[in-house]
């Protein structure tokens, strides 16, 4: 029987707006479960609820109903240190817009988690130091996030999401800031990290990248649609 | 224990980081808490040095450090020569001179004018030790021992220099004859050798002669001139007073003997005035330095809102995030005191070179440590609260909402 380190179930994010008495359903009742090592996609037209999804299950964001398993562990109604304490050490989280820390150098970025979890700055950075070769920037550790290209932060953020290694990866449209090849080179990047074990949830809206997924999660109006199983 | 160690250690690191990388932002937080400091410090500091400077006028020119009155029902302190004995005896006596007044007036035959003062007759080398008239003569010089026929007036006395036009004056200047009259005893031409300044009109109504000359126009022997209306007594240190006078209590000498701050009654009390007004100029001043520290620090912090988010998103906890605002808020608070300093050490240097000009003098504005001290360690307090309170309230937001509203 298949592992699944993710399990959500019946997962709902309503937006109340006071003002009109109006109720957004973002998210109305999703259950689903993400398998280790798979390489999962989140799809779905704008305004769907994919990215509401995935913070939902980063532990960025809480759902007004329903629960999140963690390797067995129901992790949604857990207090904000004990979060905190589960995406340093479990989790990893690659955004669209890279946001990386602007007054820390590539490699400081990609040890901060490492120093937070391990606090041995000399052995974080040494650690940094293979990741970052790992993904590509071996010659760009000391460069600051404006002197990188979008691509290079990209690949930045996914090394510090790599940094202590997590269970799953959740990345948010990582290749939508970025031009057709970077973005190509990004994808690959994931594709050989989930090729060595690494669980990776990925929301995309790019039709293109269907083909890289083992199962594809269709969103639609804060439902799940549909499942496809490509594997 | 370990957990605090390592958050600390992140905290530190991150704090570093922010500051190192924003030179500007440091220059500039620290100029404004600097100035801040400055606004909370300098006017303090001017208004204490034109304290210091009427306190210091009248000593030097009126009272001395302490001061020697006759005893009640008499007119003179006799033996004065023996009692100086005594006094310079003392430990932190730096020098004494006897007064002996006497009413007179200047009258200038050519207009008709006259000017009544007090004539002080001195011994000029122990005068000149003992106050400062020597040192504000701004026309002519001031008398020696081998002056023969000349008073030493001040300004107050002569339409020239007078600062207080009301009373009456004489149209003369250094070098002039006018005639100097002591009512029913005399009335005798005499050279104006000096005219002081001193910018305060209790003292520049008075006139000096020297002991020699009074011997001379008034046919007074040594003997009589062994009594003062009054004496003046110089200490080393100002602060010690009340320290000799109660050695001199115990010395039997035969006249009434006060600290400065007794006999100054209306310029203590102008002086306790300015105290107040200075302590008041000082805690708004610290207000509204406070305030904007306060607001130029939570601003600061607000700027940095969709990067706290991101820290919380990769997981570093929330006490590390507001360990490192807080030591960032220490760093600029401790950077901003010390620039304080330097430009208040600054501003005072300028100032002690070119004082700024008053009506009662030149004031120099008087370095106070001890309150700078009060006001730094206020100043630090308020920057790390102002680092704590900021960034407590934006930890805790929804981390979405900073990363994304930023």
């Amino acid at each position: 029987m298949t592992k699944f380190v993710i399990k959500a179930e019946n997962l709902k994010k309503y937006y109340f707006e006071k003002r009109s008495d109006v109720i957004t359903k973002a998210l109305d009742g999703i259950s689903f479960e993400v398998y280790k090592g798979e390489f999962l996609g989140i799809m779905g037209p704008s305004g769907s609820g994919k990215s509401t999804l995935l913070h939902i299950l980063g532990l960025l964001d809480t759902p007004t109903e329903g629960n999140i398993w963690l390797l067995g562990k129901e992790v949604s109604s857990l207090s904000d240190q004990e979060k905190a304490y589960i995406r340093l050490k479990k989790l990893g989280y690659v955004f669209q817009q890279y946001r990386l820390i602007p007054e820390l150098n590539a490699l400081e970025n990609t040890a901060l988690p490492c120093m937070m979890y391990k606090g041995n700055k000399k052995e974080c950075k040494k650690k940094a130091t293979y990741i970052l070769e790992r993904v590509g920037l071996k010659h760009r550790l000391f460069h600051y996030p404006f002197e990188l290209s979008g691509g290079e932060q990209q690949r930045v953020a996914i090394a510090r999401a790599l940094m202590n290694n997590p269970v799953i990866i959740f990345a948010d449209e990582p290749t939508a800031n970025l031009d057709t090849r970077s973005g190509e080179e990004i994808i690959n990047l994931f594709l050989d990290l989930n090729r060595q074990g690494q669980t990776i949830v990925m929301v995309s809206h790019e039709p293109e990248h269907k083909k890289y997924f083992d199962r594809i999660l269709f969103i639609k109006d804060g439902k799940l649609e549909k499942i496809i199983n490509q594997r | 224990m370990y957990e605090l160690r390592k958050e600390l250690k992140v905290a530190f690191f991150l704090a570093l980081k922010n500051i190192s990388f924003r030179k500007k932002t440091l220059a500039m937080v620290a100029i404004i808490i600097g100035l801040g400091f400055l606004s909370a410090t300098f006017s303090s500091s001017v208004i204490t040095g034109l304290r210091v400077m009427i306190e210091d006028k009248a000593i030097n020119s009126l009272t001395g450090n302490i001061v020697l009155e006759p005893e009640t029902g008499k007119d003179y302190i006799y033996d004065v020569k023996s009692i100086e004995k005594k006094i310079r005896s003392l430990p932190g006596v730096e020098a004494i001179s006897p007064r002996l007044a006497l009413n007179a007036a200047l009258y200038d035959p050519v207009t008709g004018e006259k000017a009544p003062l007090t004539l002080y007759i001195v011994d000029a080398e122990k005068e000149a030790m003992t106050t400062w008239i020597d040192d504000y003569i701004a026309a002519g010089r001031f008398i020696s021992k081998g002056t023969k026929n000349g008073i030493v007036i001040g300004g107050v006395l002569t339409k020239k220099y007078s600062i207080a036009k009301s009373l009456p004056s004489l149209d003369v200047d250094a070098g002039d004859k006018v005639q100097l009259i002591l009512p029913g005893i005399l009335s005798k031409e005499i050279k104006i050798e000096g005219i002081y300044l001193f910018k305060f009109v209790a003292t520049e109504t008075f006139g000096f002669i020297n002991k020699e000359q009074a011997m001379n126009f008034l046919n007074l022997t040594y003997e009589d001139l062994d009594r003062a209306s009054v004496i003046l007594v110089k200490t080393t240190t100002k602060g010690n007073e009340k320290k000799i006078v109660e050695m001199m209590r115990q010395l039997s000498i035969p006249a009434k003997i006060y600290p400065w701050q007794e006999k100054l009654g209306t310029i203590a009390q102008f002086s306790d005035s300015l105290q107040i007004i200075s302590r008041i100029t000082m805690v708004i001043g610290m207000i509204i330095s406070f305030g904007t520290i306060y607001i130029m620090i939570y601003i600061n912090i607000l700027q940095k809102r969709s990067q706290i988010g991101i820290l919380k998103a990769i997981g570093i906890n929330e006490k590390t995030i507001l360990y490192s605002y807080i030591i960032q808020s220490m760093f600029y608070g401790i950077i901003g005191i010390i620039a304080g300093y330097f430009l208040t050490y600054l501003l005072i240097q300028y100032f002690t070179t070119h004082p700024i000009s008053m009506p009662l003098g030149d004031v120099i504005p008087v370095w106070e440590s001890s309150l700078y001290n009060k006001i730094s360690v206020m100043l630090f307090i308020v920057s790390v609260m102002a680092g704590y309170l900021a960034s407590r309230n934006i930890v805790k937001e929804p981390i979405l909402d900073m990363i994304f509203k930023g």
